[in-house]
């Protein structure tokens, strides 16, 4: 059984035709379910608990990376969502507008694609950072220049402000392809990668305004394995981008739980 | 010796200063600065432009950087041609390329060395005085 999470911008007239395919696609392939639109003011954790205590299995996000966090936070926050044999419910994303890395990952990038993974319905555990022991986060979490990172016994600070500090759990970067990383960045071995990267400087216009290639972007300078880092900072707030975009105090825990999401993948995953 | 460039799991960069006791179970590639100590079970690669101020254990190692501490390896140590070592050395196979630095003893041998504190100089016995003999 499937409920349906569709954002509140996703009304817009611009989104109206991705919409529509999509909700010609899941009639098709008879995948319908409960459809809830999350509103300004809408509790999203007491839909989440109604679902789960109705039956659903998977839940779904219609929209961007903003979406699937909102629902993601809600779903792992539930009580019950964790029983013996592990995570009880399953998250599935419909890409609707720009910013899709968890759809990216869990190789659902367009709406047709995301379709099919759900009609085969192929799920695997992962691995969620927790931040600050209150958020939770997928895809990777990038936090302001001028911070250092704490490590058990040591700790590492940034030689200059050009740098940023990203902590990922999927292979955002897309470096599989890379020998130096292909160890690294894998969301089922119960750690995550703290990155360090040194933005690249735009070679033409055109790469300027570029929506697309991310990890271009960036050069990976340095990468630290670990299951649990602390970022500190001078300012007391920093804004961390993890999946969306959230306001933090320092110093930030961030912390791996291995296994903790149940997810829906297609045959294209990024893992 | 080789250590394979893919084989790298700790990344420490050349933006990047580490202060403390940096502890790993894989393999190491440092082109910044670290400060204290490094030990790692895995292999390490100390890249040129590299400053390490910090005794340094690893089970093989290839050094083309600055070192100030001693550095204890358990199988093969490669200092190369650009590599300044200011500190003991111990290990089981040593290869130094010419125009590499080394200021400190240097004891290679093939014994087991897991016990052996690090890079401690072999006791040298001085000769009897002309007094001391009958």
């Amino acid at each position: 059984m499937f409920a349906y999470f569709l954002d509140d911008w996703t009304a817009h007239k611009r989104y109206s035709r991705e919409v529509d395919s999509l909700d010609l696609l899941l009639t098709q392939h008879g995948i319908i379910g409960r459809r809830i639109r999350l509103g300004r003011l809408h509790d999203l954790d007491a839909s989440v608990r109604d679902c789960a205590v109705s039956g659903v299995k998977t839940f779904v996000a219609i929209g961007n990376d903003a979406t699937a966090s909102k629902l993601l936070n809600s779903l792992l926050k539930m009580d019950g969502y964790q029983s013996d044999k592990g995570p009880t419910a399953a998250l599935a994303v419909l890409p609707i507008g720009d910013e899709q890395k968890i759809a990216a990952c869990l190789g659902s990038n367009t709406v047709p694609e995301a379709v099919q993974t759900l009609v085969e319905h192929r799920t695997e555990s992962i691995d969620v950072g927790k931040l600050n022991n209150r958020h939770y986060f997928m895809t990777m979490a990038t936090f302001p220049p001028k911070v250092s990172l704490g490590f058990l016994s040591y700790t590492v600070s940034l030689m200059d402000d050009e740098h940023q500090v990203h902590i990922c759990n999927t292979n955002v970067f897309n470096l599989k392809s890379d020998v130096r990383y292909q160890k690294s960045f894998n969301p089922q071995d119960g750690m995550f990668e703290a990155v360090i990267t040194r933005r690249l400087p735009a070679a033409d216009w055109k790469q300027l305004f570029a929506k697309e290639k991310f990890s271009s972007n960036f050069q990976i300078e340095s990468v630290f394995p670990h299951q649990r880092i602390t970022v500190l900072s001078r300012e007391k707030t920093i804004s961390v981008m993890a999946d969306a975009e959230k306001q933090l105090s320092t110093p930030v825990e961030v912390e791996v739980e291995p296994q903790k999401l149940l997810v829906v993948v297609g045959a294209k995953n990024n893992f | 010796m080789r250590i394979e460039e893919g084989e790298n799991e700790t990344i420490i960069g050349p933006s990047v200063k580490v202060d403390g006791d940096f502890i790993s179970d894989g393999n190491v590639l440092v082109q910044g600065m670290v400060n204290g100590s490094l030990r790692t079970k895995g292999n390490l690669r100390v890249e040129v432009g590299a400053k390490i101020k910090a005794s340094v254990e690893a089970a093989n190692a290839i050094i083309r950087g600055q070192i100030k501490g001693n550095v204890t390896i358990q199988e093969n140590l490669e200092i190369g041609e650009t590599a300044a070592v200011e500190g003991d050395i111990a290990t089981k196979v040593i290869s130094v390329a010419p125009g590499a630095v080394i200021n400190g003893h240097c004891l290679v041998s093939p014994a087991e060395r897991g016990n052996r504190p690090a890079a401690e100089p072999a006791v040298v016995q001085k000769p009897a005085s002309d007094r001391e003999r009958p």
